[in-house]
This record gives structure tokens, C-alpha cells and sequence, in this order.
């Protein structure tokens, strides 16, 4: 039952104090049972069920006085509650207002006053929940979750307990870890027809750890701080060790959002430094009808630590822009194009890549989804006269390579 | 639940009670059966004081029950449990097991619900009398953090070719 409904049904409830009618042939006599249940009742303070009695007992005995003297007391003090019950339900149909409208404080304040009524606990517990999981309250949001998931509305009880999942996930304190293997067909990326004996094909073990930060929930300042080990069988001089740090602000919630940060990642190449970068990024995401826009622009200072590979060292931006959109519940599509310019030191190195790409998440279940992606790049080499050519790569750098894998991932809000 | 008038039919409502209180039993069924608990539990009390060998008893619980009211709904049991043991039934071990998870009595709900899933398969064979037994067991389920045998209770429900009709006041308890 929407909201909407679920009020209007409160507000439209039978009324016990309306006039009694009174049966065809009065029988004092079949009211006497009734009377001796209507006092049980009003003794034990149950309201309803002694006003349901006592109207009975004025059916059977329209003249019955005691009848008549409780129904007066107890639709007076009936009347009282009732209005409290209209309250709440004002409560919840303008805090469904104001969560509209982002307006999120009102809205909580609204709900608030709502979960006094019993009928409006579930709803009122549900948005609740919504609003404190955006505020990274993941403790709070759980239990209103959890509240909400035992409604008797299934649809709601269905959303409710999925978010609970998901509440388990977010926090302001998050940690994520992820584990998983792969086969490289092409580890060091040789030339197609200069192919070393044997291959260069390896297994690819692969680990990864994720501490997120976010004080104030979606928005304000965030810090994340990662490493991730990548492990070959054979070619141990491409195992690839990574840590990493950012520092960063958001404003506004999922969508409409914009974020800023500050990164800093070091890279170690078969156990002896390779790569330091500083980089920063600024992204954007808002709906736009029934899609959602997503921009994001990045530039990145890279120092290559092996003199080996100076040559390479400089600048590199990057700049992506994404549609998403979801059909269904459980599926979410997006398509975009990638851009990328890298300004280094050997200027021939340079290059301008870019190209499209697509991507599909399938939500199987609350605790799994799989996730599909696809893309082509075009990559132009630059040298000192300009742009060797921009529709096709250097040939004698050529290569085929393909990568697949399998991966698990867990993720835990810590607080 | 808006089968429980046929499904307390199908359990012998009015095999041999006595006949004054014949009429508020099954009116008090029709009232459960429509939601309306507050009517349901005043036409049960009134049977009780007619006599019915303490059938009502069990049905005084279960409105209790419905209507949140879990303590007394469990001395209703209890008393419902020493008049009339015979009339006990699978569906009111539900309301009684809904009663001790309400006041946290959770191994009596727990001990109830073992016995029921046992003894469940032969005595709910009816589609309608099935779909009132699992809906109860969804609700209780969905009450307890850890969701004990939600997952069952939703499967089977899902499995039933007759589906019941969207419920009726089953917002109490």
C-alpha cells in the first residue's frame, strides 16, 4: 500500500461514535452478555473494544443508561486520540513532502511525529531509515530498516529489508576488501609476431583493501586510503604493489552530486619503486529525466622512479562522460566516452587516447551482482612534428591481449 | 487474515458447541475474517460467558493476538490450552508463537514453531488453509532479526497455486 493510501485509509477509519441503530426487535436480554464484556474491557482501559461492547449492548437496549453514559466518556476521550492519529498522518504526507523536495531536516522531523502512530510506524520508519543512510548513520538506518521489513505491506517489507542489506554495507567508517584471480594472455605486452617462446601468458593473483571515511555521511569531506597487490605466477617482475590516499568534499546527496579531491598514489614494480603520482579529480552526477548524467575531469602528475622509465614522466588528464540509466530495479546501464592526453617528458611519448564505452550491472540477489564492460580506445603517439597519425596505433607497438577473471568482494560498514 | 473464518470453519468451529453461543462464534469469525479484531474478540468474550466448552477460549487468544495485545493472549492460551486441549490447532500455535516472540519469550515461540513445522504437512493440505498458516509464519519471521525461516515461510507461500487475498487489517499486531 503507497503512503498515500495508507493515510487516506487511517483518516477514513469506521467510526464507533456515530449514532447507533438499533435492532429490529430490542432484547435487553441479548445485551447482557455484552454489557459484562463492555466493562471488562473499559476496566482493563481498552478503548475500541469496549466502545465495539457497549455499542452492541445499545443495539440490543437503545435505553440502556450506563450504555449510553460510557459512550459518551469514551467517544470524548476517543475523539482526543483520533485527532493525534490525524496528526500523525498530516505528519507523514508533509514529510513525504519535504523529502521530495531534498528539504531532508523538515522531512525528518515530520517522520518523527509520524511513528506515533502505529498504523504509519512502518512508512514513517522506512524513510527514516533512507534518511539516515545518506547521512552515513548506517547503525540508525539498520534498525528503522528493520523496523519497516516487518510491515504486513510486502512491497514495502520487500525494499525495506534490501536497504537493511545495504545499510550493513555503508557507515561512516567503511571497509572493503576484495580478492580474486585472473589470466593474462599478454603480461608484458609483446609485439604480436615477436612473441617470446612459451608465451607470455600467466595466472594473475589479486588482492585489494579499501578504508573509507565519511564524518558527516554522503556529503562533506571524505578520505579513503587503499593497497592492492597484483601477483603473478611466473612473470614475478610484473607483480605490481600499490598504496594509495584521498582526500576529498562532496556536496549534495547520490544524485545531484559534486565532489573534489585530492590523491596520491605510489606503484612498486617487481619489489623496487616505480611510480609516484599526485593527481586531482572533480565530478558532477545529476538526473536528467529518466537518466543520469555523470562528468568527471581528472589531471594527474606522474614520476616515474626507475631511471629507466623517465622518459615517461609528466602529465595526464583524463575526462569521462556517462549516461546511466535503469530499466528495471535491478539493472542499471550506462554508456559514455573516455578521453585521455599525456603531455611527458619525451615528447614523442605523448599521446591523445579516447574512445567509447559501455557497461551493465545485474543485481542478482542483495549480496551479489555481476557486472559487464566493453570498450574501445583509439590512441594517437605524438612527436615533435605533431601527430603521427590519429586512426591507427604505431604499428611495431601492436598487440592482442585479453584479461578475465573472477573476483569476490566484501564490504562491511565498521561504524 | 481474511481466510481465518474458513480456516477456523475447516478446524470444527461449531462441532459441539453449545447452541447461544453458536451464532456470536461465527459472527466473531466473520469479523476476524474481515479484519475487524476489536468486534471478533467482544463477540468470542460473549460466546465465552454463553459456553462453548472453552473452544472461544482459543479464538479470544488469537484476537488478542491481532489486536497486540500478546500477555493477556498468552494466559488466554494458557487457559484456552487447560478447557479445551483438543481444539488446538496448527494455525493457533502461530498466533501463540506470535504471542511469546511478542513478549520475548523467544524459546516458547521457538519450541511452538518446531512442533508446527513437524506436524504442518497432513493437517494443512488445503491450499486456503495453507496460505493462512504461511502467512503467519511470514509475519512472525519478519518480526525477529534474524529472520527465522522467512526465507521458507516466503518460498512455500510463493509455491501455493492459491494464493489468498490481499489481507485485510493485518497491519495489528
Amino acid at each position: 500500500m503507497s503512503p498515500g493510501l495508507l493515510v487516506a485509509a487511517l483518516l477514513a477509519s469506521a467510526d464507533l461514535c456515530a449514532p447507533v441503530s438499533p435492532e429490529a426487535s430490542a432484547d435487553p436480554a441479548s445485551a447482557a452478555p455484552y454489557v459484562e464484556v463492555a466493562e471488562a474491557e473499559q476496566a482493563a482501559g481498552e478503548t475500541e473494544t469496549a466502545l465495539v461492547a457497549w455499542h452492541e449492548v445499545l443495539r440490543g437496549d437503545p435505553r440502556h443508561a450506563r450504555a449510553r453514559a460510557a459512550m459518551k466518556a469514551l467517544c470524548r476521550e476517543k475523539s482526543a486520540t483520533r485527532e493525534d492519529g490525524e496528526d500523525a498522518a498530516a505528519a507523514l504526507l508533509s514529510g513525504l513532502a519535504f523529502f521530495e523536495r531534498g528539504e531532508e531536516a523538515s522531512a525528518a522531523v515530520a517522520f518523527r511525529r509520524a511513528l506515533a502512530a502505529p498504523e504509519l510506524a512502518d512508512t514513517a520508519s522506512f524513510f527514516l531509515g533512507l534518511l539516515a543512510l545518506r547521512e552515513g548513520r548506517a547503525d540508525e538506518a539498520r534498525a528503522l530498516f528493520t523496523l519497516a521489513a516487518a510491515s504486513s505491506d510486502a512491497g514495502l517489507a520487500r525494499r525495506a529489508e534490501e536497504l537493511r542489506t545495504r545499510a550493513e554495507r555503508e557507515g561512516r567508517v567503511m571497509l572493503s576488501v576484495r580478492l580474486g584471480s585472473e589470466y593474462d594472455s599478454n603480461v608484458d605486452l609483446t609485439p604480436d609476431d615477436t612473441r617470446r617462446r612459451g608465451g607470455s601468458s600467466d595466472g594473475v593473483g589479486l588482492g585489494f583493501a579499501e578504508l573509507r571515511l565519511r564524518p558527516w555521511g554522503e556529503r562533506g569531506p571524505y578520505a579513503r586510503l587503499s593497497g592492492h597487490y597484483r601477483g603473478h605466477l611466473r612473470f614475478t617482475d610484473f607483480d605490481l604493489a600499490g598504496a594509495g590516499g584521498t582526500l576529498g568534499w562532496a556536496w549534495g546527496g547520490p544524485s545531484p552530486r559534486l565532489s573534489a579531491e585530492y590523491g596520491f598514489d605510489f606503484l612498486a614494480l617487481g619489489g623496487t619503486p616505480y611510480l609516484r603520482a599526485h593527481r586531482l579529480l572533480v565530478a558532477a552526477r545529476a538526473p536528467v529525466g529518466p537518466v543520469v548524467l555523470e562528468a568527471s575531469g581528472a589531471v594527474r602528475r606522474e614520476d616515474f622512479l626507475d631511471t629507466l622509465f623517465t622518459a615517461y614522466s609528466g602529465w595526464r588528464s583524463t575526462a569521462r562522460l556517462d549516461v546511466e540509466w535503469s530499466p528495471t530495479e535491478h539493472l542499471l546501464l550506462s554508456a559514455g566516452w573516455y578521453g585521455g592526453l599525456a603531455r611527458v617528458s619525451d615528447a614523442s611519448l605523448g599521446f591523445l587516447e579516447h574512445g567509447p564505452r559501455a557497461e551493465l550491472r545485474l543485481r542478482l540477489s542483495p549480496g551479489l551482482r555481476l557486472l559487464g564492460e566493453a570498450g574501445y580506445i583509439r590512441r594517437g603517439y605524438q612527436d615533435s612534428v605533431g601527430w603521427r597519425g590519429a586512426a591507427s596505433n604505431v604499428p611495431e607497438l601492436a598487440y592482442g591481449r585479453l584479461v578475465g577473471g573472477l573476483g569476490l568482494v566484501w564490504t562491511r560498514g565498521l561504524y | 487474515m481474511k481466510h481465518l473464518a474458513l480456516c477456523l470453519a475447516l478446524l470444527g468451529l461449531t462441532a459441539a458447541t453449545p447452541s447461544d453461543s453458536t451464532p456470536h462464534l461465527l459472527q466473531g469469525a466473520r469479523h476476524f475474517r474481515e479484519g475487524r479484531f476489536s468486534n471478533a474478540l467482544v463477540e468470542f468474550k460473549v460466546a465465552q460467558r454463553l459456553g462453548t466448552d472453552g473452544e472461544a477460549d482459543w479464538y479470544i487468544a488469537a484476537s488478542l493476538v491481532k489486536l497486540g495485545r500478546s500477555e493477556e493472549a498468552l494466559e488466554a492460551f494458557a487457559a484456552a490450552q487447560k478447557r479445551a486441549p483438543d481444539a488446538r490447532d496448527a494455525l493457533l500455535d502461530y498466533y501463540h508463537a506470535l504471542a511469546c516472540y511478542d513478549v520475548k519469550l523467544y524459546l516458547c515461540a521457538d519450541t511452538l514453531l518446531d512442533a508446527v513445522g513437524e506436524a504442518s504437512g497432513p493437517r494443512v493440505g488445503e491450499q486456503v488453509l495453507a496460505a493462512c498458516f504461511l502467512e503467519e509464519a511470514v509475519r512472525l519471521a519478519g518480526r525477529r532479526e534474524d529472520r527465522y525461516r522467512l526465507a521458507e515461510a516466503r518460498a512455500s507461500l510463493g509455491a501455493l497455486s492459491e494464493l489468498p487475498a490481499p489481507l485485510v487489517g493485518g497491519g495489528a499486531p
